[in-house]
């Protein structure tokens, strides 16, 4: 059975199916969750009303289009709510590297885990619209063109709020710059 | 109007273009502005921590019990129009309902098997019979991560690596994939010799060596490992980083670099040096130079040579590097925009200015 055969299954209300669905995606729609609020409890809120909300819409795709990019919208879309109500980024305006700084001893001695941390934080005081398409791109590995459709816009739009995102997290994560691989 | 305000800086694009998202044109423009512009340069490094930072993002994998919880939410959801139960099962005979349930069972498999073949590259056999973890390789074959590819004195291969390029197998070689994702392509070459034409952005391809890691910077080159782990890297085009540990030798197009396997990599020459230039250098690879060394490989040196002497100078001891400071600034002096002072008292940044300066004059040999 492809994918289109099982979103078919899904539509006919073969609850098998939906199960099979929801094994393939719940480990793609969770880690975006995860990434985009950086908090677990909240990320399996999130995966869990995404798959509600798949549930309750699926008799409404068309099949001409692409299930996975409907797939992130849903996601997007429910990240953003849940964003709505907690509204906790803050955004790193001109916040400017110190671009002599050296690491220092404290740095080097990082895990990696606490490296990991520092980026998750780091993404998380992103705007959400920076942030959703910084996570199509790298937990997704979206092209240009399939951002902008998740996220109904253009790809300029994408390419500038990318360069933004990318060089925010540059800034913030300067003084890690020998510890990010 | 001053010569800043008439360029056309880059700064909007660095991230498309570490992503792979411009046209070859625009992303060679922007290659070469970055080499002529040092503010397009600091902004280039700055998105570029933010675009590895990026590629580290984690993949989180579900907790246990979420669909247990769904199916509680949906059994309790009035509004969820019951869609999912199936309308005439009851009317139906217990064996196509056994049907049913098995036909999902295994297309379940086969749907979760195609979603995910993802990892992996395509080899294809150009001679002979290269050996895919000791099975033969005929016509085409996928390379999982993990994995390793053989070819015999007779045989050849060709590795498509998907939106990055393709890497051309030589007879008498071993390569292993070990990582491969659309952020990082990562292959180890054991022994024998490789050809990477890559056409993605710079750092998202990656050889490991016994002596370095090769870091693909934008470029065509070649790579052999000998049996006993040393290597040599040949630039065909765009730049190639070796690494090992903290120290990093970039090798622009046109030149090579030697790889030992217990020192990591050498230092970047080209093949046209004099021949005693060449065997002073690769002498001074595993010894400390003497003033001596240092008046021979400056007398014979030209402009274009100037690169191998950066590297040499960056890790001479310091009763030769006034010496060989002063040589390199008559042979191949720092742009004006350097401050000699301090080129003089070894500022990196000041360094670095210099060193894209002799890259230049490589790159300029090479066309």
């Amino acid at each position: 059975m492809n994918e289109g055969e099982l979103i078919t299954a899904c539509q006919a209300g073969d609850r098998s199916a939906f199960r099979m669905l929801f094994e393939c995606y719940q480990d793609r729609v969770y880690s975006l969750a995860m990434n985009f609020c950086n908090d677990a409890t909240q990320a399996q809120d999130i995966t869990q009303e995404v798959f509600l909300k798949l549930f309750r819409t699926i008799g409404q795709f068309r099949q001409e289009a692409s299930f996975t990019t409907w797939l992130h919208r849903i996601v997007v879309n429910a990240c953003l709510n849940q964003q709505r109500s907690a509204r906790r980024w803050v955004e790193l305006e001109d916040a400017q590297p110190d671009l002599n700084a050296t690491g220092g001893g404290q740095e080097q001695q990082l895990e990696r885990r606490q490296i990991a941390e520092a980026i998750g934080r780091a993404v998380s005081e992103l705007s959400p619209d920076l942030r959703a398409s910084l996570l199509l791109r790298y937990t997704e590995g979206c092209s240009y063109a399939e951002i902008a459709e998740a996220l109904n816009c253009s790809m300029g739009t994408v390419a500038s709020r990318l360069n933004r995102a990318h060089k925010l997290l540059g800034q913030k994560l300067w003084n890690l710059r020998s510890l990010v691989k | 109007m001053s010569n800043q305000e008439q360029i056309e800086h880059v700064s909007e694009e660095l991230s498309a273009y570490l992503n792979g998202e411009l046209k070859a044109s625009d992303s060679q423009r922007v290659r070469e502005h970055l080499l002529q512009c040092p503010d397009c340069r600091q902004e280039f490094e700055v998105i570029r921590v933010g675009v590895r930072a990026s590629q580290e993002l984690p993949a989180y994998p579900a907790p246990e019990g979420l669909w247990e919880k769904l199916e509680e939410a949906l059994d309790s959801s009035p509004s969820a129009d019951q869609w999912w139960i199936p309308q005439r099962v009851g009317s139906w005979p217990l064996w196509a309902v056994a049907a049913a349930v098995m036909f999902l069972v295994l297309s379940s498999s086969l749907l979760l098997l195609t979603l995910s073949s993802g990892d992996g590259q395509m080899v294809f056999s150009m001679e002979g019979t290269p050996l895919l973890n000791g099975k033969p390789v005929s016509g085409s074959a996928r390379l999982a991560v993990g994995q390793q590819l053989s070819t015999d004195p007779a045989s050849r291969a060709r590795i498509e690596l998907d939106r990055v390029g393709e890497v051309i197998v030589y007879p008498s070689s071993r390569i292993r994939l070990l990582e491969s994702r659309p952020a990082k392509q990562l292959l180890a070459l054991d022994v024998g010799t490789i050809q990477a034409q890559i056409s993605a952005p710079p750092r998202l391809f990656f050889v490991e060596t016994p002596g370095a890691l090769a870091v693909d910077l934008g470029c065509t080159y070649q790579l052999d490992v000998t049996e006993r782990g040393d290597g040599l890297l040949q630039v065909d085009l765009g730049w190639v980083g070796l690494v090992r540990q903290e120290r990093e030798v970039r090798v622009p197009e046109g030149a090579s670099c030697r790889i030992s396997r217990e020192r990591g990599p050498g230092f970047p020459y080209l093949e046209t040096a004099s021949p005693r230039f060449l065997e002073t250098l690769e002498r001074l690879e595993s010894e400390s130079p003497s003033p001596a060394s240092i008046r021979l490989l400056l007398d014979e040196a030209r402009p274009q040579d100037g690169l191998s002497l950066w590297y040499l100078l960056r890790e001479s001891p310091s009763e030769t590097r006034s010496l060989l400071l002063q040589g390199l600034q008559q042979l191949a002096p720092a742009p004006d925009s350097v401050d000699r002072r301090e080129l003089e008292e070894f500022d990196a940044e000041a360094l670095l200015s210099w060193r894209d300066h002799l890259e230049k004059l490589v790159w300029d040999d090479a066309k």
